[in-house]
């Protein structure tokens, strides 16, 4: 098969390499690469089939349309053992037959078919982490606006029903009062319970100063001397990425509260382009491990709400020393 | 008493309104957004403004900015801010802003008409009127090094607690077995330690001998005559 392969195209499909490609299937260069220098045809792409994708995809999971078949372009379709595995897509102007650059692509097509689940696991991969980062920012933004709503519907009609009653009070015989009153208390009683309700579903002073100014009131509210630094805007964090991201500072902040027995605290956020970095350091016990199966629910809680993020949190606690929580949340600028 | 309203809700701007003038209170204006409540400041020179907090066109702290701006340009107007939330540092920022004539109440309070309309009184006369619940907030800050609160005496937040539910001093001074000019002493050094003075003095109302504006007067809730 090799020998058809360098007689069709014996102008750079050197077979000693390719062998040695081929020896190598945990290092080996990518498998596009390999046959772009079989074909002498830098230009050659490797597109994946894989089920229930729209289109092809690349090495990286990326989906790419297949181009239209044009003279210059021009593309052979690789059967796996389970049907279609995979389009070589190659330069028609270098003259190659779409025999032999079928023929290359069957010798290759176990390694093809590898592959190509390979890549089928990193595009299912990316596409759960795009709809758990969608859900995640859908969450958010409905939780904001059942707060909204809570505000403006329920709880400012609640306040005017509160007032007609205000005024009806003074209206009424003595005997009737206490009644009334009691009635108010209720009401006043409802009111508080939504504004609990709407407080937790987005906490109101990030929605009306963002994440500095919340973690900043978090800390100042912190029984225990704790040090901040803010630095860069908040002002363009989108509400997904500043909620979580309070969230996790919250969370870090309470868990020192909990377990760490420790005397001083600081909370940093810097805002770059590229990034949000928070860190968050005691003086405590230390010892906390993110793999420990007591780590507990608020940590791995943490990981969960950076991961979805997008981003990242390692945590550094050496029994003894303290602990310090690093994460880091990319933000589009 | 002339007063300009501004709250987004139009119902409560009408109920409002409704409510204060049933009490003989004159609303020049109400108004919807912030712009709107500068311009209508200007043009009606009022002597109080009541703003509710998340307004236009922000809808983030709108209405206490412009409460702030509002009084650093006219240092004579009372205002209050409203809100269906308590934030501890709105009341340190309010407080700082000058001295009396400064007020920080749930909406719901205004349920109460008899009260609030009290309140109002009370504010244009330099008073300074404190939901029950800022001042909880106020005494959240935990006892971390350098936090006024951690220099309170054990007595001071005694009297600090019962001030915050709304006690009379008498009502204090009884509870604690002390009197009543023992308590107008505690209150004093509260504030002090609490490093309100800067934002209102504690008047001859306070002391016991006076009945109209104590610390806690009106209702005996909320209202300090600081």
């Amino acid at each position: 098969m090799a020998s058809v392969a360098l007689g069709t195209f014996g102008r750079t499909l050197d077979l000693v390499d390719f062998a040695a490609w081929l020896g190598r299937p945990q290092d080996r260069p990518s498998l596009r690469g390999a046959i772009a220098r079989a074909l002498g045809d830098p230009s050659a792409q490797l597109l994946y089939v894989v089920p229930g994708a729209a289109a092809p995809v690349d090495d990286r999971g990326v989906e790419v349309s297949l181009p239209e078949r044009s003279p210059s372009r021009q593309y052979v379709t690789i059967d796996g053992p389970h049907g279609p595995s995979a389009h070589i897509v190659y330069d028609a102007d270098l003259h190659l037959e779409p025999a032999g650059v079928a023929a290359v692509g069957q010798v290759l097509a176990l390694a093809i078919d590898h592959e190509r689940l390979t890549v089928e696991v990193r595009a299912r991969e990316a596409e759960v982490r795009a709809s758990r980062s969608r859900l995640l920012e859908e969450t958010a933004r409905t939780r904001r606006q059942v707060a909204q709503d809570l505000h403006d519907g329920a709880q400012t009609r609640l306040l005017l029903a509160a007032m007609q009653l205000g005024q009806v009070v003074e209206e009424v015989d003595a005997e009737v009062e206490p009644r009334i009153r009691a009635v108010r208390g209720e009401l006043d009683a409802a009111i508080n319970e939504i504004r609990r309700i709407a407080n937790g579903l987005a906490p109101p002073l990030l929605m009306e100063r963002g994440l500095f100014a919340a973690v900043d009131d978090l800390v100042d509210r912190m029984p225990l001397a704790t040090s901040k630094e803010f630095v860069g805007d908040d002002g363009t964090l989108d509400w997904a990425l500043t909620v979580g991201a309070y969230f996790i500072v919250n969370e870090a902040v309470a868990n020192i509260l909990k377990h760490a027995d420790a005397t001083a605290a600081t909370a940093r956020i810097v805002r770059t382009p590229e990034a949000l970095r928070i860190e968050v350091v005691d003086d405590g016990r230390g010892g906390v491990c993110l793999a420990a199966a007591g780590a507990g629910r608020g940590l791995s809680g943490m990981v969960d709400r950076a991961a979805a993020l997008g981003g990242s949190l390692t945590c550094t606690s050496p029994t003894g020393k303290g602990t310090r929580i690093e994460v880091e949340l990319p933000c589009a600028s | 008493m002339r007063v300009v309203i501004a709250d987004d809700e139009s119902l409560l701007r009408e109920g409002m309104t409704l409510l204060l003038a049933s009490h003989d209170i004159d609303v020049v204006a109400a108004v919807g957004d912030v712009e709107s409540l500068h311009t209508a400041v200007r043009e009606h020179e009022p002597d109080l403004v009541i703003t509710d907090i998340r307004m236009p066109p922000g809808m983030r702290d709108d209405g206490l900015q412009a409460a702030l701006a509002l009084r650093a340009q006219r240092p004579e107007l009372a205002v209050l801010v409203l809100s269906q939330h308590v934030e501890r540092r709105y009341a340190l920022e309010l407080l700082a802003a000058g001295r009396g004539g400064l007020g920080y109440l749930l909406k719901q309070r205004v349920s109460d008409g008899r009260q609030f309309c009290a309140d109002l009184r009370q504010l244009v006369v330099g008073g300074t009127v404190l939901d029950p619940e800022v001042v909880d907030a106020m005494l959240e800050r935990g006892p971390a090094a350098g936090s006024a609160l951690q220099t309170l005496t054990q007595r001071q937040r005694q009297v600090l607690a019962l001030v915050a539910e709304g006690r009379s001093n008498a009502a204090i001074a009884a509870q604690l077995s002390i009197s009543e000019k023992a308590v107008v002493g505690h209150v004093s050094n509260i504030y002090d330690a609490l490093d309100l003075r800067r934002a209102a003095t504690i008047t001859g109302a306070c002391s016991p001998c006076s009945s109209s504006r104590g610390l806690t007067a009106a209702r005996g809730r909320r209202s300090c005559g600081l």
